[in-house]
Parts: structure tokens; sequence; C-alpha cells
């Protein structure tokens, strides 16, 4: 549904899709999804690690579940505004270069 | 069921699982694509990797991934069913009981392994 609003917050209070609320699902998904993903990785990895979409895919759900993880515990316990963003960006970034990697290691296999 | 009981043991221990999962999924991947970076900073990284410590953090980390994975099944069961809060206290002694029943044996395969290593 489009939104008509002229403040960010009215537009907010009119949204029906929420950002927050597509993480909570994410985070259920993905982890019933890397319950079996993890499992096939380490009971039969040596034969998968060449299977590139699976282990992309693997690499990916794992950093961005566990990004997000980080992101909902250092908004809990990191009171300090300026450093939480050094820190949440520092993370953010981190994930962001070894999924790069990753892709590109898988990608030369 | 967050305060104070054992729900609330049950969340710190799954944030303390997932974020030792997370540092160790950082190394994962940093051992697999150091050769990305440059030979030398792949043989540091190579080297660092083949001590004890490190193998001691796999160790843990396995555990980390086996209470985090039968904890995040008791919280969908909490979020998606209707039954699942009113039994989230036995549910989470059954996290348990299977935890132990999972990593008691991979303890005792592993960790004679990594300590013979340490000792030569």
């Amino acid at each position: 549904m489009a939104i008509k609003a002229r403040k960010f917050e009215e537009a907010r209070r009119q949204a029906t899709f929420n950002l927050e609320l597509a993480w909570w699902v994410f985070m259920r998904v993905s982890g019933l999804l890397l319950l079996f993903l993890l499992w096939a990785h380490v009971y039969i990895g040596p034969r998968l690690i060449s299977i590139k979409a699976y282990d992309i895919t693997l690499l990916a759900l794992a950093l961005l579940h566990g990004s997000n993880g980080l992101r909902y515990v250092l908004d809990d316990y990191i009171h300090n505004g300026s450093l939480r963003v050094i820190l949440k960006s520092t993370a953010y970034l981190l994930a962001a270069v070894l999924l790069l990697a990753g892709a590109l290691f898988v990608a030369k296999l | 069921m967050y305060r104070g009981k054992e729900g609330q043991w049950a969340f710190y221990l799954h944030r303390i699982a997932g974020v030792t999962i997370l540092l160790y999924l950082l190394l994962h991947a940093t051992e697999l694509t150091a050769p990305l970076f440059g030979a030398g900073f792949a043989k540091a990284v190579s080297a660092a990797f083949q001590t004890d410590s490190y193998q001691l953090l796999r160790l843990l980390t396995v555990g980390a991934i086996i209470y985090h994975a039968l904890n995040g099944i008791r919280i969908m069961l909490m979020d998606f069913t209707s039954w699942g809060t009113r039994i989230q206290k036995a549910v989470w002694y059954v996290v348990l009981v299977v935890f132990i029943a999972l990593y008691i044996p991979i303890i005792s395969s592993t960790l004679p392994t990594i300590l013979k290593m340490g000792g030569q």
C-alpha cells in the first residue's frame, strides 16, 4: 500500500511493512535453514564445498543472522550512542568484507 | 518468561552462544579466504589456526552451536505455536538434556586429541 504522508513520523505510522518485523521473521526462517545447512556443512562438508550456490547461501545466511543478532546485543547493552554507531559500523563492514571475500573464494573454486 | 527464572537463563545463554558462534564464523571465514589477501597473510593465518587454543575454540563453538540451535527451536515453538510458551520451562530442560547428550560424546572424542597435540 502506498504511503501518503508529509512527515516521516506519519509515514511510519501508516506503514504496513515494518523492517523490524521483517528481521524478526528472517531470524526465525534463517535460523531453521541454518540448522540443516550447517549440519550438512559439518557432516558432508568436503563434498558440498564445491557447490557454489550452497556455499554462498550458507555464508550469506550465517553472516546476516549473526550480524543482526549482534545488532540486537549492541542495541541492548551499549548505551553510548556514538560508540554504538562505531561498533555497529565496524561489524557491518567486517561482515560485508567477509561476504565479498567468501563469494570471491567460492567463485574461484 | 524472561524475568529471572529459566527463561532468563535460556536467553542469556542464547546470546553468549550466538556471539561466540559469530566470532568463530569471522575467524573461520578469514581462515578460508586468507589466500585472497596475499601469501604472507595466508601463511600467518594458517600458523595461528594450527594452535590448540584455536582447536579448543572450535570445540567450544560446537557446543555453542548445539545449544543455540536447540534453544532456537524452543524460541520458534514459543513464537509460532499456541502451546509453546505454556511449556517453555519444561522445553528448556529438554534442551539442556539433549545438549548434554549430544555434546559430551563430542568432547570425549575430540578433547584428548587436542590436549595430546599441545603436549608435543
